[in-house]
């Protein structure tokens, strides 16, 4: 699963310890979703992509082996 | 998002505090028959085997507390990796039960698998995993 959260992050401006601090997470989870190491969880998802004010879909793409 | 589901609440683990009381007592349990050796207590003469009985219920417990109290910052990740561990160190108990007493029979050592031996490993495989995977991650 591909995800923009790194751009996401960069046109926000903010750093992955704010995000995961946003959403509940620790840094290192954001890290890991951002390197495509970890698949979040529906409820996650959807944390991120509100906080970004974009739908789960703009955020996280499935990928042809998904 | 409220779930009053089995499936959706998260596992309850201890307070984090507890995984400090947990480092604790592992501690005491090193310090203490080492200061009572040095000070040449009557303990260690009379009732050895119950010290021992008594330290190793320390030991373990303190183990579980550290293994099963919550990281400062539990999250789902956290979790999934703690699941992960437990996983490995209940293989690694299956392996050594089944194992141990062929070993023991091939090589004529005796090899102690009591439940306290096994399940201290167990605990110690699942801190070790659980450890290495999250510094990892």
């Amino acid at each position: 699963m591909r995800n923009r959260l790194k751009i996401e992050r960069a046109i926000m401006n903010i750093t992955q310890q704010e995000l995961a601090d946003k959403v509940g997470v620790s840094r290192q989870t954001i890290n890991s979703i951002e390197s495509n190491r970890y698949i979040p969880s529906t409820t996650l998802a959807i944390k991120i992509s509100n906080l970004f004010k974009k739908t789960v879909n703009e955020i996280f793409e499935l990928e042809e082996d998904d | 998002m409220k779930n009053s589901n089995f499936y959706n609440t998260p596992i309850r683990l201890l307070p984090f505090y507890f995984k400090k009381i947990g480092w604790y007592i592992i501690i005491l349990t090193f310090v203490v028959p080492l200061g009572i050796k040095l000070s040449h207590s009557i303990i260690l003469t009379s009732n050895k085997e119950l010290f021992k009985i008594i330290l190793q219920d320390f030991f373990i417990t303190g183990l579980a507390l550290i293994g099963f109290s919550r990281d400062k910052v539990e999250d789902e990740m956290s979790m999934l990796i703690r699941m992960k561990s437990i996983i490995s160190s209940f293989v690694y108990g299956l392996v050594m039960t089944i194992s141990n007493p062929l070993l023991s029979y091939s090589t004529n050592v005796s090899i102690h698998s009591e439940g306290f031996s096994l399940f201290t490993q167990m605990l110690i495989m699942y801190l070790f995993w659980y450890s290495a995977l999250k510094y990892f991650r």
